[in-house]
C-alpha cells in the first residue's frame, strides 16, 4: 500500500509544480531544489492531503523540507488511518 | 517649479475587437464589433448572454503553467498589455533609474474569477481548503505589482478603483505624478476581466445590460434611440506615459501629449448618474481648463457612451452644457459600440483611442447608430470613421457611485517625431 507513495508524490510535483521528473529524489529539497516558495509549499500540502485523504497539521508541515519528508508524512498518516 | 509635461510614447491594447495596437486600431477605425455570444461560461439562466471576450488573448502564449496558477486573468491581461506598450515605446528600462519608473493602473473588480472559484471551494470543502494564492490573486493591485516585478519599476505603484472610471482616473493621476516630478516614466492604464458567472449575474440583476442576445454585434448602440443597456466586456490597455524631456532625449516616437485632467463626483446615487449631467460637465470643464484650452478648441470627444438610457442622456446634457450651440456639431463617438464596456479598462482603452485618433488624424465612429434620439442630439460620427485635422481630444469616463473623470490629449507636432 505504501509502495506507490513516491510515484504519487512525483506525479503531483511534476503535474502541478513544474518539477522535472528525474529531479524527484528522496533527498531533494523543496525550497532550494524545486524553488517552491512558502505559498507553493502550502499548495503542495493541500495536494498531498487531497491525494492521500489525510490531514497534516501546521506543526507537522514545519518539519517537511525534502521529498523524503513528504513520503514519510504520507506513510505515517496512512498507517495511522489504517490502525484507526 | 514649473509643471513638467507628459507624453504618451507606447501603447498596448487587448480589446474584444483587436489584439495589439494595430489590430485594435484597424478594427476601431473600420467599425468592427468585438461582441458575441459568451463562451466563458454557461449562460442558459442569464437574461444577457452576450459580451465582448478578448478572444485574441491566448494565456498559454504568454505565461507558463506555474504563472497561470498564480496570476488572475485580469492581471494577466494587464501584464501582457504592459509588455506590448513597453515594446511599442522602445524604452530601455535597464538604462533608466528604476526608482524613477512607476506603475499606476485602474481596475474596478480585481480578481473576480479566482474569488468566485475560492468561494465554491470554501462552501464545498471548508476553511482548510481555501487556496493561499487567493490573497495575492484577488487583490486589485496584483496587476500593478506584477507589471512592476516584471520590469523592475521601483517608483510609485498604485491602483485606483473607481468602477467604470478606473482607467481614466489612472491616466489623470499619472499626469499629476509626471507633472510634479514624482516619476519620469509611468506604465498606466486599466484592466478588467468581469466575465465570471457570479459577477456577471449581479450585473444582469442590476438590469443595466443589453438583452439583444440575438444580434450581439448590434447590441451596443450608444446614443441610438433603441439602445437597451450596455454590453459587458473584458480587456486591458497600458500606456507608457513619459516626461517630455525624457522622451525627447531618447528620441521616442510620441503619440500625443496628455494635457488635462478633471475629476468630480455627482454625490448622487450608487448606480444612477445625475440626469442633469452637471457633475459630468464639471469634470469636462476642469479637464479643458487644465489643458489651457477652451471648449471651442475641442476637436473630438471619446464619450463614455455606454448605451444605457441613463448614461447617454446625462452625458448628452453635459456636452450641451459645455458646448452650447456647438454641441450638435463637435464630433463625439463612443467606441464602446465596438468594444463593449470594459469597466475599469474602458478609460485606458479609450485613452489609447484618443492618442491614435490624434496621431492618425482619423476619428473613429459610433457603430449601430440607426435611429437618432432627440434627447441625444450629437454628431456621433455615425457608423463610419472620419478623417479630421484634430488637435485636442477629450476622453470621458463616468462610474457607479457617481464618479467622473475626463482627460485631455493634444496632438504632438509631427516635426518632433522620428518616424
Amino acid at each position: 500500500m505504501t509502495d506507490d507513495i513516491l510515484p504519487r508524490i512525483k506525479k503531483i510535483l511534476t503535474d502541478q509544480f513544474d518539477v522535472a521528473d528525474d529531479a524527484v529524489k528522496p533527498d531533494a529539497k523543496l525550497a532550494e531544489d524545486f524553488r517552491l516558495d512558502s505559498i507553493e509549499g502550502v499548495e503542495l500540502i493541500f495536494a498531498l492531503e487531497e491525494e492521500f485523504g489525510v490531514e497534516i497539521t501546521d506543526a507537522e508541515v514545519k518539519e517537511i523540507t525534502t521529498v523524503g519528508d513528504l513520503v514519510e508524512a504520507a506513510r505515517q498518516k496512512l498507517a495511522a488511518k489504517a490502525d484507526a | 517649479m514649473a509643471l513638467r509635461r507628459a507624453v504618451v510614447t507606447g501603447l498596448g491594447v487587448i480589446a474584444p475587437n483587436g489584439f495589439g495596437v494595430e489590430d485594435f486600431w484597424a478594427a476601431t477605425a473600420g467599425g468592427r464589433s468585438g461582441i458575441g455570444r459568451i463562451t466563458a461560461f454557461d449562460t442558459t439562466d442569464y437574461s444577457c448572454r452576450i459580451a465582448g471576450e478578448a478572444t485574441g488573448y491566448v494565456p498559454d502564449d504568454h505565461f507558463d503553467s506555474k504563472q497561470l496558477k498564480h496570476i488572475d486573468r485580469f492581471a494577466q491581461l494587464g501584464v501582457v498589455a504592459g509588455r506590448m506598450a513597453l515594446a511599442d515605446s522602445g524604452l530601455d528600462v535597464a538604462a533608466c533609474d528604476p526608482h524613477r519608473l512607476g506603475c499606476l493602473m485602474g481596475s474596478g473588480l480585481g480578481g473576480a474569477l479566482f474569488h468566485e472559484e475560492q468561494m465554491i471551494v470554501y462552501y464545498a470543502s471548508g476553511a482548510r481548503r481555501v487556496n493561499p494564492y487567493a490573497v495575492p490573486r484577488i487583490a486589485p493591485n496584483a496587476v500593478s505589482a506584477h507589471i512592476a516585478i516584471e520590469h523592475g519599476l521601483k517608483g510609485p505603484n498604485l491602483v485606483v478603483s473607481t468602477a467604470c472610471a478606473s482607467g481614466n482616473h489612472a491616466l489623470g493621476e499619472t499626469l499629476r505624478k509626471i507633472q510634479h516630478g514624482e516619476a519620469e516614466v509611468i506604465f498606466t492604464g486599466g484592466v478588467e476581466a468581469p466575465l465570471t458567472p457570479a459577477t456577471f449575474a449581479a450585473y444582469c440583476a442590476l438590469r443595466v445590460l443589453s438583452t439583444r442576445n440575438d444580434a450581439p454585434e448590434r447590441a451596443s448602440r450608444p446614443f441610438d434611440k433603441d439602445r437597451d443597456g450596455f454590453v459587458m466586456a473584458e480587456g486591458a490597455a497600458v500606456l507608457i506615459v513619459e516626461e517630455l524631456e525624457h522622451a525627447l532625449r531618447r528620441g521616442a516616437r510620441i503619440y500625443a501629449e496628455l494635457v488635462g485632467y478633471g475629476l468630480t463626483s455627482g454625490a448622487f446615487h450608487m448606480v444612477m448618474p445625475d440626469p442633469s449631467g452637471d457633475d459630468a460637465a464639471a469634470a469636462m470643464r476642469l479637464a479643458i481648463a487644465d489643458a489651457g484650452a477652451s471648449p471651442a478648441d475641442v476637436d473630438y470627444i471619446n464619450a463614455h457612451g455606454t448605451s444605457t438610457q441613463a448614461n447617454d442622456l446625462a452625458e448628452s446634457r453635459a456636452i450641451r452644457t459645455i458646448f452650447g450651440e456647438r454641441a450638435s456639431t463637435v464630433p463625439v463617438s463612443s467606441t464602446k459600440s465596438m468594444t463593449g464596456h470594459t469597466i475599469g479598462a474602458a478609460g485606458a482603452i479609450e485613452a489609447a483611442v484618443c492618442c491614435l485618433a490624434l496621431d492618425r488624424q482619423v476619428l473613429p465612429p459610433t457603430i449601430n447608430y440607426e435611429t437618432p434620439d432627440p434627447e441625444c442630439e450629437l454628431d456621433c460620427i455615425p457608423n463610419t470613421a472620419r478623417p479630421a485635422a484634430a488637435e485636442l481630444a477629450l476622453s470621458n469616463s463616468f462610474g457607479f457611485g457617481s464618479v467622473n473623470a475626463c482627460t485631455a490629449f493634444r496632438r504632438y507636432p509631427r516635426e518632433g517625431r522620428d518616424s
